[in-house]
Order: structure tokens, then sequence, then C-alpha cells
């Protein structure tokens, strides 16, 4: 019996067309196992939202700075089999980074655990980093250890325009990224993405600053002798997250981090209506979202290779991660990507039934 | 791959489509195959680095003082123990870094990032220090004081060499809140077994080594300290902790393996092995006990080459880094 396996059902138009007709829901399998605040760990059910992961780490000063695009009402088990990151990832880390150990169902029914509950543990094969990212095709993850932070006593944002020739702006951009500045996020937005989060019309740097007082407010001053600084409330990052709402392409782009320097400013350029590019420089991350505001209605296939070649063009080595596709585009744009040896004896050794989730990492 | 085949796992960016193989591969120990070449992304050099010393006359006090700092939220970049008889050894070799010889524990603590926020974070520290019993805070002035105040900590293994003839390490795993409960369990084996324990950790992580210097060949006394280290390592287990932070399962561990998964859970390792090497040929035998795989052949059986067999091996198994010597079947009849 094949089953398409779900969360709180926020992100399921992302992935290839599962071939399945029942759903597993995790939604009612929430709520915190263990949580002791003293060792900055937490383990909760998989079907938790991330809010609830929020307000309850909030209470002791703590949290999980995991910040995948979509709702916050999106599952943290959702989050992990996603392998789904965001802003915070170039200084948090993947998810990958932030698990400790997770407990998962197997394609025959078995419970399995891997890693732990503490902060290093090198005990066993890595069963954790292996769930982590494999959308739900080896196991239902049913919970989850994380890692914590303290939340930092002064975490501000702020936005710097990048108007001007796009010489200008790469070269405001250069000064910014290779400053001695230690950003929690920094993320560089096209003029349709930043006028959609009112920010103005031209392309636009959103950067955060996290920490001690001291080291907040010396990157502050620092920064604004390289550009004009607009604070921002925090509620921004969430805003921008989710900018993918309603949109049918979304494709990430990976390269060498300070790669995309060269071309941001060719890649900002681009204003179109229903497009929005986000560069991530220190993560190495271009993230392209279509489809938004349904002007550019045209999701084929040529169009999304179009796409790529020109956001992509010129950095070099680099992963294409297709994250959502319009349903009849994948098969031609990118069919599977565990096609090879070693993925399909994964697969079969945990599920060998091929009932979880078939078809969304393709055959 | 242990079939001849090469591949590549992961990608030189970072991230990839499809499966984490090559997180899966990540701490496999030699049971998936072997690591040709490596990509790693570096980091650039942090803008400030600062080292503390803090000594304290009391064990409690200074474990106390290390939950403290990691609840305050500042990550320390190491916060590194040692305890009484740990600094004694040191000073009294030839490694001696001025520590404190009346302590009964120091923390040496490193702090590194921007300069601003390093400096605020290391009064911080001085003040949990202080605040928590620190007899004396001192600050490296600068790098050759740094590199005096880590030498200690580094070559404390080497120094124990001068107490006996072998040195019996641990690594162990506890949640970070139960560290003065665990440093008071240990001292009290340590007393009913008439052993010396000696404790220098990562006790930011949570991350223990005690370590035993002793004579190997002295049975009796053998007995004893692994009896001891068998002990204090089901502590560890029992407060939640893990078997290894380090240093690996391989065959030492292997005991432990069902104190801390279940059938299920070994048997997916095994699995996950028999994907990477369906014919055992890749360390086999190590890590996950044999008869914890459920699909377990007399092929791959065949190609061991242990000296104890797989059943009595798990249960006889002396835990603890003593190294234990692989005998090859003799390749010529006259090679004996």
């Amino acid at each position: 019996m094949p089953l398409r396996i779900a969360g709180r059902s926020a992100w399921l138009d992302a992935g290839r067309p599962v071939r399945a007709v029942k759903s597993l829901s995790l939604r009612d399998d929430s709520g915190i196992v263990g949580y002791v605040p003293g060792d900055l760990t937490l383990t909760v059910r998989a079907g938790t939202p991330l809010s609830e992961i929020a307000r309850a780490t909030q209470e002791h000063e703590q949290w999980l700075p995991l910040d995948p695009y979509g709702s916050n009402e999106g599952t943290i088990g959702a989050t992990i089999a996603t392998g789904s990151a965001g802003p915070l990832a170039s200084s948090f880390g993947l998810p990958r980074d932030l698990l400790l150990g997770l407990e998962f169902v197997n394609g025959r029914g078995e419970v399995v655990r891997g890693g732990g509950k503490v902060v290093k543990n090198v005990a066993g094969f890595d069963l954790s980093r292996l769930l982590t990212g494999s959308w739900g095709t080896l196991g239902v993850i049913t919970e989850v250890t994380l890692r914590l932070y303290a939340l930092p006593s002064a975490d501000r944002t702020f936005a710097i325009a990048l108007s001007g020739s796009e010489k200008d702006i790469a070269s405001l951009v250069r000064a910014i990224v290779v400053s001695p500045l230690t950003p929690y996020a920094l993320q560089l937005l096209n003029p349709p993405a930043a006028r959609s989060l009112g920010l103005g019309e031209h392309s636009v740097c959103l950067i955060r600053f996290g920490g001690n007082d001291a080291v907040v407010r010396s990157q502050v001053n620092a920064l604004s002798h390289i550009a004009r600084l607009e604070e921002e409330e925090s509620a921004i990052w969430t805003r921008l997250r989710q900018l993918d709402g309603g949109a049918h392409t979304t494709i990430r782009i990976v390269s060498m981090p300070l790669r995309f320097l060269a071309t941001s400013a060719r890649i900002l350029a681009d204003d179109i209506p229903g497009i929005y590019t986000c560069i991530d420089p220190h993560r190495g991350v271009l993230r392209i979202v279509v489809g938004t505001g349904g002007e550019n209605g045209d999701g084929g296939a040529a169009a999304i290779g179009e796409s790529i070649d020109f956001h992509g063009g010129g950095i070099g080595s680099s992963e294409v991660i297709f994250e959502k596709l319009p349903p009849e585009v994948w098969s031609s744009v990118s069919p599977s990507v565990v096609s090879d040896g070693l993925s399909q004896g994964v697969k079969r050794a945990f599920d060998p039934h091929n009932i979880l989730n078939p078809g969304i990492l393709g055959d | 791959m242990p079939n001849g085949e090469v591949v590549e796992l992961g990608s030189k960016v970072g991230e990839r489509n499809g499966y984490d193989l090559r997180g899966a591969f990540i701490g496999s120990e030699g049971c998936f195959g072997l690591a040709l070449d490596i990509t790693v992304r570096l980091m650039p050099k942090p803008q400030t680095v600062r080292t503390l010393l803090a000594d304290f006359m009391s064990v409690d006090k200074a474990a106390h003082v290390t939950s403290a700092i990691i609840a305050s939220g500042i990550v320390p970049a190491a916060l590194e123990f040692m305890d009484g008889p740990t600094i004694r050894v040191v000073e009294d070799s030839i490694y001696a870094a001025g520590y404190p010889r009346d302590a009964e524990a120091i923390l040496l603590i490193e702090l590194d990032g921007l300069e601003a926020g390093v400096s605020a974070d290391l009064e911080a520290v001085r003040r949990i220090c202080i605040d928590g019993g620190a007899r004396n805070v001192k600050i490296a002035r600068d790098d050759a004081e740094r590199m005096k105040l880590w030498q200690g900590r580094k070559k404390a293994f080497g120094a124990m060499g001068r107490l006996a003839p072998h040195l019996i390490v641990q690594d162990a795993v506890i949640p970070r809140t139960r560290l003065p409960e665990i440093l008071d369990t240990i001292r009290e084996i340590s007393e009913k077994y008439g052993v010396v324990v000696c404790n220098v950790f990562h006790a930011g992580d949570g991350n223990l080594h005690p370590n035993i210097a002793y004579s190997a060949d002295d049975p009796a006394e053998s007995e004893r300290v692994h009896k001891a280290m068998i002990e204090i390592m089901q502590a560890c287990i029992d407060a939640g902790g893990s078997i290894t932070g380090e240093h690996g399962v391989g065959l030492d561990k292997m005991g432990y393996m069902e104190s801390i998964f279940s059938e299920s859970s070994l048997n997916a390792m095994c699995e996950l092995r028999g994907v990477f090497d369906p014919e055992r040929r890749s360390n086999p035998g190590k890590v996950v006990p044999l008869h914890a795989c459920k699909e377990w052949n007399s092929v791959a059986r065949s190609r061991l080459r242990m000296t104890t067999s797989p059943p009595a091996h798990a249960d006889d198994d002396l835990p603890g880094a003593t190294a234990r010597p692989l005998e090859a079947e003799p390749t010529h009849p006259s090679a004996e």
C-alpha cells in the first residue's frame, strides 16, 4: 500500500509527483518529549510545528536557528525530511548540522533510532544524516533531537539599497561580503523580491547581526561606513521565507561560497515580474522562485532551462537542485536523483516494497 | 568501495540532490570502504583568539562553572577540564605548563571571533568563573602564553607515561548538566577498585576522557582497571550519554552497542553496511555486533580474521582503548 507521508501538509507541492493515493499524516504526533535547557538539547515528536518549538525554547531564552523557506506552521519532521534550510544556514548550518538523533519507522514497519541525545556522538553508522533530506523515502521520521542555542542579547536587521550601475552594485556587494563581519544572515534580493517585501524599487541587501551587544554594535558601526543602513523589524525574515507561497517553481543553485560575487550584480539586475532571485553569498546559494504573482505563466521546461543558464552561467561548478516544479515538467528536467547503484541499494534496504513516498525523488 | 569501484560521495559545493551518502560514510570506521581523496571547506581564521585558565579548589565548582558558561549562551571555541591528579602529573613532567599544583581542577577556556564580541565574552566568562568560586583566573597576554597554557593540556596523555607503562583512555559523552554528578561517580568507582582515574576532557561538549595509568602485565591490576572502566562507561550510558564522542566503536566498544541501540536499529546499520559492502570485505566484524545482523551469511563469516569468534567476542569484550593485536591466518603452512 503506497503512502504519501505528510506533516501538516504545508509543503505538499514540493518534490516530484508521488504515486500514492493514501496519505499518512504525522500532524497528531506532536509535542515535546524532553527538554533540559541546561543541555541546550530538545527532543520532540516529528509532527511538532516550528512555531511551537520557537515558543517553547523562547521561554528559556533559547532558540533553534533553523528557518526553512515556507511557513512556521510546517513541522520539524518535514523540515528534516526535506533537508530544508533558510537564511540562517550560512551561520548555523544545515538541518543535518542541527540534528543530534532521530527515530523513524522504515518501510517494513520497524522502529529505528540513529544518533543520540548528546551534542557529540559518533556511535554507530550515521542513520540521522542518511534520513535527513531523504524526503520520506527511507522512513517516516517520528521523533528528533535537536541542538539549541541561547537567544542572542542583540538581534538587528538592516536593509541596504543596491542602486546605481551594475558596477556600483558589484563593488558594494563585494565590500559587504568580504569585510570582517560575521552576520547571522545575508541575502541579496532582486527588485521584484525587494518590492514584495516593501523594501523599495531596487535590489536590496538584507543583513542580520546577532550576538552580545558589543559585537552587534561594532559590526553595525563598521557596516555603516560602507553603506547606508535602514533598520528593519526581524519579522521581515519571516516574510522573506514566505515569498515562495504560490510559486510553481523553486530552484536552488549551489556553488562555492563567494562564487556568486562576480555575477551577482548581473543576476540582481533581472527585473521580471513574478521571478524572485535571492543570493546567499556566504552559503553560496542562488534561489530562483518563479510564478508567484501569476504574471509569468510560462513554467515550461524550456523557460526553466533558460533561467538556470541565465542565472547560473559563468559561475563554474555548481549543483542545480529542483525543489518545486510544475508536475508535468519533472520528467524532462530531472526524472530522478536516486538512480545510482548505492542510492538504489539504500532504498531497497530501508523500503523494499517502495511504499514510502514512491516517486518523490524519482526512481 | 570494497569491490574496487571508485565513487564520489557528496559534492564539492557542499550540497547536492539525493541521499546524504557522504554523511553516511563519515564515521563508518572503514566499514564502507576507503576514502581516497577528500574535499573540505576552509574557514578564515578568527579575527581574535583569547585564552584563559581558571583554577578551582574543588572539581564540583569547576563542573558547575562549566554548566554556567554553557547556560550563559557563550559558545567557547574550547572548554577543557583537567583534574588535580592530572595537573600534578603534567607539572612533574617536561611538559609543565605552570598550572597551580595544588588546584583540584582547572578550566582552560578559549574564545574566538570578532574582537568586540570576544572582549565582551571574555569579561563575562571571567566573571562567571570568579562568581563560581575560581581561585584565580589568568588571561594569556600573547601567543607565547597561550601556547604554554595549551601545552599542558595537549601533552597530558604523554605525561601519564611517567606513572606506569600502559595507559587506558576512555571516550564517553554525557549531557553537560550531569557533569558534577558523573565526576563524583567516577571518583567513587576509582575508590572502589583502588585505581587512580585522571580526568582530562572537553567539558564544553560533555566528552569525557577518564584515563588510568597501570601495568597491563599485572593481571590483578589489569582486572581492576578494566572493571572500573566498564562501570564508568555504564554510568555514562545511564546518564543518557553516548559510548563514544570521538574515538569510535571499533572492536573495543561493540559490547556496548546493544545498551544504546535496539535490535532493529543495529539491524538497520547492518543493512546500510550491506549496501556498501555486501561481501564484508572492509573491516568486517567492527562497529556492529555480528549477531545483530539478521542476514549474516556464511561466505562473509569465513572472511573473518579475528582472534575471537564473533558471539564470544561481544561477551568477554574488555572495553577501553587498550590495543589488542589482530592475528592474521598464516599464509603459508610453514610460517609458524
